[in-house]
C-alpha cells in the first residue's frame, strides 16, 4: 500500500509551503517540508540601509512577536558598535519580550493546542463549549498586548526601543498599574497549566539536541550562552562555528543542524528542560504538580511548556516591575563600524541576529535566523519517526496528527501569516 | 468621548498586503476629531480583538482578494460582511473575519458598536517587496477619503 501525504499552506504570501510525505508499506519513501524562510531574503532588504532603520523593519517580520527581532537586531548593531546598555535597558528589553511571552503563549495553548487535543475544528467551535476559557485566553492575550505597548510606546510595533535604550521610558505608575492585573492573571496562568496537563499526550520520545540560551543567574531571555542538552555551550558571536545549514536532497528547505551532530529543538520545551531551575518558585510548582517530569523529549509536552513558562512570565514581570525606578536615560552613542551578533530567546526559540556595518553606519551585511528555520530540520525527523505509527489511524485522524507534530513548534512560517492544512491521499 | 478606532491591517514587507498600513500612515496627517485613534495593527489575526472595549465604531483596513480589478475597494459593514474566502489569510487560520466573529461570540460587550472594513483588491503579494503595485498605490487616496467619509470628516487632507 502506498500513501501520500500532503501539507499545503493557505500562503498569504502566495506559492510557499508544502509537506509532502510518500508512504508506501509502511515506511517513508520521502519527506519534504517546504516552508517559506523569510529571512533569507533579508540580506538583500537590509544591505545598503542605515544601521537605524534595521529594527523598525525586521520588526514587520513577525506579526506575533515584532519586539523579539527589534530587540534583537537591537542588541546586535550594539554589539558592532561596542556599546554597554545599562541594567534598567536591560530589564525593559526583558519586560518587552515577557509580554510578547504572554501574548504568543496564550495564543499558542488556547487558538492550536487547545482545539486540536480537545477535538474542535478551531477555537471558534470550541468556544461554544468552552466560553469561559476562552474568555480567559482573550483576556491574557490583551494584558500582554497592553503590556507590550505601555513599553513599547505603541500598539503592536514597539516604537521606543532604540540602540542604547528607550528613547522613552513608560511612567512608573503607568507601570505600577499593570502589577494588579498580573496579580489577577497569575491565576488564569495557574488555570492555563491544569487545562494543558488535561491534554491527551501522544506516547512519543525523540532522541534529540535541545538547545537554547541559558544564564546562571536569570531564567535567559536576552542574555547568556548557547547551552543544549548535548555540550554545546558557546557565545552569540561563536554561533556560524557551531550551527550551519545544508541543503538536503529530500527537500528544498535549508536544514539547520548543530555541526559535527544532527538537527536540534529550540523553544519552550528546550527553555524548560535546560534552565527549569530558573523558572520562578510558583511555575516550579505548578509544573511539579503536572507530574510531569523534566527534562522531557516528547515534543507534545511542547504545550505545557509553554503554559510553565506564562506562570514563570507572570511572576517575572510582577518582579520586574516591583524593581524598576524607571528614569529617562542618555540614549546618545557614537557610530562606529563593526560587527555584531546577538542570541535572543523568542517566545518561539532561539532567534539569531548579526550585522556588518560600515564607519557610516551603512549595513553591509546581515544575517538573521528565526526560530522557525532552526526548528525545521527537527520537524521533518519528528515526522520520520512518528508517521509509520499513524498510517492505521483513519485519513482524519492521521492528518490531525501530523498537523500536530508540527503545530508543537508553533512554527511562523512567513511568521505573517501562513497556516496548516494537510490532505492525506492514498495514491 | 466616544471613541472611534481605525485599524489598518497587513505586512508592509508583503507589497500590496501592507496597503492598509500605507492608508492608516497617510490618515495620520488627516485632520482628525480627538476622539478617533489610528492603529497600525499590522498581521492581528486574533490580536485585532486586543483594541476593542466596547468602541462606538471601528473602521478597519485590509487587503482582500477577490477577484476584482486590482486597486477596486470594497466597503463592508457588520452584518453584510464578505465571505471569509476573500480575506482567507492570517496567522494560524485565524483570518480577520474569523477574529471578528470570535470577538463578537465571546466577547460580544468589548466589540464596536459599529463595525466597517475597507477592503482593496491587492494585485501581487511578494514577500520581502516593499512598495505597492500602481493600481493600488492609485487606490489609496479614495480609500483614505472612503475612511474619511465614514468618519464624518471633510476631505482636505
Amino acid at each position: 500500500m502506498s500513501k501520500q501525504i500532503k501539507v499545503d499552506y493557505l500562503a498569504r504570501v502566495e506559492g510557499e509551503g508544502a509537506l509532502d510525505i510518500k508512504v508506501k508499506d509502511g515506511e517513508i519513501q520521502s519527506l519534504q517540508l517546504r516552508i517559506f524562510e523569510p529571512p533569507r531574503f533579508f540580506q538583500g532588504f537590509l544591505v545598503g540601509r542605515k544601521f537605524d532603520e534595521v529594527p523598525g523593519i525586521v520588526s514587520r517580520i513577525c506579526g506575533i512577536c515584532p519586539a523579539a527581532h527589534q530587540v534583537t537586531s537591537i542588541m546586535a548593531l550594539e554589539d558592532a558598535m561596542g556599546i554597554k546598555v545599562t541594567r534598567q535597558t536591560q530589564d525593559l528589553r526583558r519586560l518587552l519580550a515577557l509580554s510578547q511571552y504572554i501574548q504568543s503563549h496564550t495564543l499558542h495553548i488556547y487558538m492550536l493546542a487547545a482545539p486540536d487535543f480537545l477535538g474542535y475544528e478551531s477555537v471558534m467551535a470550541m468556544a461554544a463549549d468552552y466560553k469561559p476559557v476562552v474568555e480567559r485566553a482573550l483576556k491574557l492575550k490583551r494584558l500582554g498586548n497592553d503590556l507590550t505597548a505601555c513599553i513599547g510606546g505603541r500598539e503592536v510595533h514597539p516604537v521606543t526601543a532604540a540602540i542604547n535604550g528607550f528613547t522613552k521610558v513608560p511612567a512608573k505608575k503607568e507601570l505600577e498599574g499593570f502589577k494588579q492585573k498580573l496579580l489577577a492573571a497569575k491565576e488564569d496562568a495557574l488555570e492555563t497549566v491544569k487545562l494543558v496537563n488535561t491534554f491527551p499526550i501522544p506516547d512519543f520520545t525523540r532522541d534529540c539536541e535541545h538547545v537554547a540560551l541559558s544564564q546562571g543567574s536569570v531564567y535567559a531571555l536576552n542574555e547568556g550562552n548557547l547551552v543544549s542538552t548535548k555540550g554545546l555551550h558557546i557565545s552569540a558571536w561563536q554561533y556560524r562555528s557551531h550551527i550551519q545549514e545544508k541543503q538536503e536532497v529530500h527537500s528544498s528547505a535549508l536544514h539547520s543542524y548543530v555541526v559535527g551532530r544532527n538537527s536540534f529543538m529550540v523553544g519552550p520545551l528546550p527553555r524548560v528542560n535546560l534552565n527549569f531551575d530558573l523558572l520562578s518558585e510558583d511555575a516550579k510548582k505548578a509544573a511539579a504538580e503536572t507530574g510531569v517530569s523534566f527534562p522531557n523529549f516528547n515534543p507534545f509536552y511542547s504545550a505545557l511548556a509553554r503554559a510553565i513558562e506564562l506562570v514563570d512570565a507572570v511572576d517575572q514581570s510582577i518582579e520586574i516591575i516591583d524593581r524598576l525606578e524607571l528614569r529617562e536615560e542618555d540614549t546618545s552613542f557614537e557610530i562606529k563600524g563593526g560587527q555584531g551578533f546577538a542570541l535572543t530567546e523568542a517566545p518561539r526559540g532561539t532567534l539569531y541576529h548579526s550585522y556588518i556595518i560600515n564607519e557610516q553606519g551603512i549595513v553591509e551585511e546581515a544575517d538573521i535566523v528565526p526560530p522557525t528555520a532552526h526548528n525545521v530540520n527537527n520537524m521533518e525527523k519528528d515526522l520520520w519517526q512518528f508517521v509509520p505509527g499513524v498510517l492505521d489511524l483513519s485519513h482524519e485522524e492521521a492528518t490531525l496528527r501530523c498537523e500536530m507534530v508540527v503545530r508543537n513548534y508553533d512554527p511562523c512560517i512567513s511568521c505573517s501569516a501562513h497556516f496548516l492544512k494537510l490532505n492525506i491521499s492514498e495514491v | 468621548m466616544k471613541e472611534i478606532l481605525v485599524l489598518g491591517c497587513g505586512n508592509v514587507l508583503a507589497s500590496d498586503d501592507g496597503v492598509g498600513i500605507v492608508v492608516v500612515r497617510k490618515l495620520a496627517h488627516a485632520p482628525l476629531s480627538q476622539n478617533t485613534r489610528i492603529i497600525d495593527a499590522g498581521v492581528a489575526g486574533v490580536g485585532i480583538l486586543d483594541h476593542f472595549n466596547g468602541q462606538e465604531k471601528a473602521i478597519i483596513i485590509d487587503a482582500v482578494a477577490a477577484d476584482k480589478e486590482p486597486g477596486t475597494i470594497l466597503l463592508f459593514k457588520w452584518g453584510n460582511l464578505p465571505d471569509s474566502s476573500i480575506m482567507p489569510w492570517s496567522l494560524h487560520g485565524m483570518g480577520l473575519l474569523q477574529a471578528l466573529e470570535l470577538g463578537y461570540q465571546v466577547e460580544p460587550g468589548r466589540m464596536p458598536k459599529e463595525l466597517v472594513i475597507v477592503g482593496i483588491q491587492i494585485k501581487r503579494v511578494d514577500a520581502w517587496r516593499d512598495g505597492l503595485c500602481k493600481e493600488v498605490e492609485a487606490a489609496v487616496p479614495e480609500a483614505v477619503r472612503m475612511v474619511l467619509n465614514e468618519l464624518e470628516v471633510k476631505d482636505n487632507a
